[in-house]
């Protein structure tokens, strides 16, 4: 699904990634780990296209990630960072169904003329025919999606069951990662820290998506509401059966929520395995290092 | 408004040299100099049956324009008095261009300044040169207003001066002249050399204080106008220029070819009605009422005893000043709305990095940095401005331009990174970004820009006042020139009420249209 052949990338000749080959497990999670500045997040911005490699390719679904096919790449991704990363101007639910309105409406052939050369509306039909399959087929996806009137494609039915289904979606996340109803009229302001990076999570599920991306989605968060965070995360990971790549800096979220646990250190990857092969097997002195830093209760 | 308490030294100079180049607003001389330079006839359009008439920046100016004004009423057109446009290369460049029709002008000033051709005096052979430019004169209006030296009766009697040429045996007196009059081409030097004078204290002081210091015995002589109104009210003596110095200052009329019939006929009334003791009196008349209408009025009741004469309609206070404000408003509101349609887009391209954002940003930096009178004279000039409304809004709108920019570009720029990677990273196409979340985010300090700008805007707008396009400022310059604050603060005050009533406008904005999301404080993102 997601792979990683030959790339690296230069910020004005400092080296952020040597150049790396990597190859994410479809429908597992893979925790990208290692100290500050290891590369773990440029890593993550090359997959979806934020920074562009300074060699080699990322290549999405079979296809290189490049200006062609951003919108595309970025839309069947989930994409989550520290704190949610809300738009504090809208409210919770608008956050979570911005994108998905905004596919819809841009399937309204009067914004399509002219707004679009051919291609790129060829392109974006495509999508749009994704995100109506990911909004709308609720056949294949969870049971609360099924029964919905409109069939995929049908361009009778306008805006009313349009998001119509959207806000059905928009519910039917919320109980997946356990956000009362009544707080998604609230502005990020308004919420607190763990329900901000619910709401955050809701967003990048909103569509569907194939991949999944968090960069550091927990670290701001305190010890409690990280923790059930991290059993709810573990949970719709497994449900989602997506591929999920994690960054954190936390050994102990990594084994916990990861099928393969990758360790950076300055740009390249140091291991990749599980944490008993990391425990059994290092290959470098840094591991035992890195494993050692990670102070546990039970040890002290 | 800033603008006007720094001019004001300048303005209260108050100099009659508006017959020549060299009158006491320095800005305005500038805006004078640019407009000759250019020389660009900018085609107003009259509609039928209005006669507009000009006046220069002095009292005397005035009165001849609302007399005008009147006259030309009673002939049954609809007139119109541009008070005090400015000196006479603003008048001049008006009249040729047909921005006015008329305005009263001296023979002097005709021949040095316009024709440049200094000794030309005689009304029959200026008449001549003036004719292939389309313009004409009215008959002599009765008064010449030259300059003239003066001093205390006391002081005149005590050494028994009575003419310049007496001077020569008083070297020692002390010599007080207006800084202009000390530079002038017929001023104090050739003077000096004509009479032979050896004076040992000069200096200059300014026109209204010079009289100040006559009357307290701190200066001895000092330049005067003939028709002056100082000189009847300190009952100071006149020198009599006895190797005929000073040339003649004659008051005319000058108007365009073109004006109707009708409207010569009336101001043809004019000749021969004005001796200089009427003059110095209506001039007189105007200081103390601080009301140039009035002044009018007093020209029609001495002249016209025999025939009963409908006063000149007086607008009342209330009105006058409603009508301001409106033309104010109307002045901030069309340049702002410009300002906001030209600074957002600008705004949004100077927030990306590289050069162009400096370039905006720099532009609009350096345009702010010009002083708002010297914007206002390089304005008048270019083609289609003028002496106009549209110079002003012009003018407002480049003001107005740099706050718009720079807070929509910091607005932008201040939006934390990690939430632009966001909006790039779940899919939003670059407009979407820009309009769904960018935009959005960054309107509190884009309407904070336009609030700057509305409030800057309402204080320079009284600048308009200077060019004739109307507003508060109008009743600001007429205050500066008579010296009169009650006039002023007709401007002044609802200028800056107007300007509280546009913050607070905006400040209702703020909470009507800013998204809640962002007034929660500190945005945790």
């Amino acid at each position: 699904m997601v792979e990683l052949q030959g790339v690296s990338k230069n910020y004005d000749g400092v080296v952020a990634l040597r150049p790396t080959d990597l190859q994410f497990a479809e429908g597992k999670t893979t925790a990208l780990i290692g100290p500050s500045g290891c590369g773990k997040s440029t890593l993550l911005r090359l997959i979806i296209g934020l920074i562009s490699p300074s060699s080699g390719q990322v290549l999405f679904d079979g296809a290189q990630v490049g200006p062609g096919n951003l919108l595309e790449v970025r839309r069947k991704t989930g994409y989550v960072i520290q704190d949610g990363g809300l738009f504090p101007h809208l409210t919770a639910r608008d956050n979570v169904q911005l994108v998905a309105k905004l596919v819809l409406d841009e399937s309204h052939p009067r914004e399509m003329a002219g707004a679009l050369g051919d291609q790129a509306k060829m392109k974006n039909e495509a999508i749009q025919d994704a995100v109506r399959g990911a909004l709308l087929g609720g056949q294949q996806g969870r049971s609360q999606v099924s029964g919905i009137a409109d069939p995929v494609g049908a361009e009778s039915s306008r805006s009313l069951e349009k998001y119509g289904a959207i806000s059905t979606r928009v519910e039917e996340l919320a109980e997946v990662v356990r956000i009362p109803k009544d707080l998604l009229s609230r502005f990020p302001g308004e919420l607190s820290g763990g329900q901000r990076q619910r709401i955050g999570l809701m967003r990048a599920l909103m569509l569907k998506p194939k991949v999944l991306l968090l960069d550091e989605p927990l670290a701001a968060l305190d010890p409690m509401v990280r923790s059930a965070l991290q059993t709810d995360l573990k949970r719709i990971f497994q449900e989602l059966g997506a591929t999920v790549i994690l960054v954190t800096h936390d050994m102990g979220e990594a084994a916990y929520l990861g099928d393969t646990i990758v360790l950076l250190r300055e740009g390249q990857i140091v291991q990749q395995g599980t944490l008993e092969d990391f425990q059994q097997r290092p290959k470098e002195q840094f591991v035992d290092e890195f494993l050692n830093a990670q102070r546990s209760l039970v040890a002290l | 408004m800033s603008e006007f308490s720094e001019s004001l030294p300048l303005v209260r100079r108050r100099s009659r040299g508006g017959r020549g180049w060299g009158w006491g607003f320095r800005g305005l001389q500038l805006l004078g100099a640019l407009l000759l330079l250019m020389a660009m006839a900018t085609g107003g359009v009259q509609t039928q049956q209005t006669v507009t008439v000009g006046s220069k920046k002095f009292t005397e100016s005035y009165v001849l324009g609302e007399i005008a004004k009147k006259l030309l009423s009673d002939a049954g057109f609809s007139a119109v008095h541009k008070q005090g446009m400015g000196g006479t290369s603003i008048l001049w460049e008006a009249l040729k261009s047909g921005q006015i029709d008329a305005y009263p002008e001296y023979t002097g000033t005709i021949g040095e300044e316009i024709l440049k051709k200094p000794g030309l005096n005689d009304l029959t052979q200026i008449k001549l040169a003036l004719a292939p430019m389309g313009i004409e004169t009215t008959g002599e209006l009765g008064f010449n207003d030259t300059y003239a030296l003066c001093m205390t009766q006391a002081k005149a009697q005590q050494l028994g001066i009575t003419k310049i040429s007496d001077l020569k045996q008083h070297p020692e007196l002390i010599v007080g002249v207006t800084p202009e009059f000390l530079g002038r081409k017929d001023g104090w030097k050739p003077l000096s050399e004509k009479y032979g004078l050896n004076m040992q204290n000069v200096k200059g002081v300014e026109h209204a204080l010079g009289y100040t210091a006559l009357k307290a015995g701190q200066i001895d002589i000092k330049d005067a106008y003939s028709t002056d109104a100082k000189l009847a009210e300190y009952n100071l003596v006149v020198l009599q220029d006895d190797l005929n110095y000073f040339p003649q200052y004659k008051a005319v009329f000058l108007y365009r070819k073109v004006m109707p019939a009708g409207a010569v006929i009336a101001l043809k009334k004019l000749e021969g009605t004005i001796d200089e003791k009427r003059m110095t009196a209506l001039n007189a008349f105007a200081e103390n009422s601080k009301d140039y209408t009035a002044a009018a009025n007093e020209y029609f009741k001495d002249v016209q005893k025999d025939k009963p004469t409908t006063p000149i309609e007086e607008q009342s206070l209330a009105s006058k000043i409603l009508g301001w404000t409106g033309r104010h408003l109307e002045l901030v509101v069309i340049s702002l709305l410009l300002a906001i349609l030209a600074g957002i887009p600008l705004g949004i391209l100077a927030s990306k990095p590289g050069p162009m954002g400096k370039l905006i940003l720099g532009t609009a930096g350096v345009i702010q940095t010009i002083p708002s009178l010297a914007l206002l004279a390089l304005l008048v000039p270019v083609a289609g401005l003028g002496i106009s409304g549209r110079t002003a809004v012009v003018a407002l709108f480049l003001y107005s331009l740099l706050p718009i920019i720079r807070n929509t570009a910091t607005g932008l720029q201040d939006i934390p990174p990690a939430l632009r990677e966001a909006a790039a990273g779940i899919g939003l196409t670059e407009q979407a970004q820009l309009w769904k979340v960018y935009m959005p985010m960054a309107s509190r300090s884009i309407l904070a820009g336009i609030k700057t700008s509305a409030v800057i805007n309402v204080g320079t707008a009284t600048l308009a006042g200077l060019i004739g396009a109307g507003g508060l400022g109008e009743p600001i310059i007429s205050g500066l020139n008579l010296n009169d604050n009650a006039t002023i603060l007709q401007g002044a005050i609802p200028a800056a009420i107007l300007a509280l009533l546009v913050q607070g406008f905006f400040d209702t904005l703020d909470r009507v249209i800013i998204p809640k999301g962002l007034r929660l404080g500190q945005s945790r993102s």
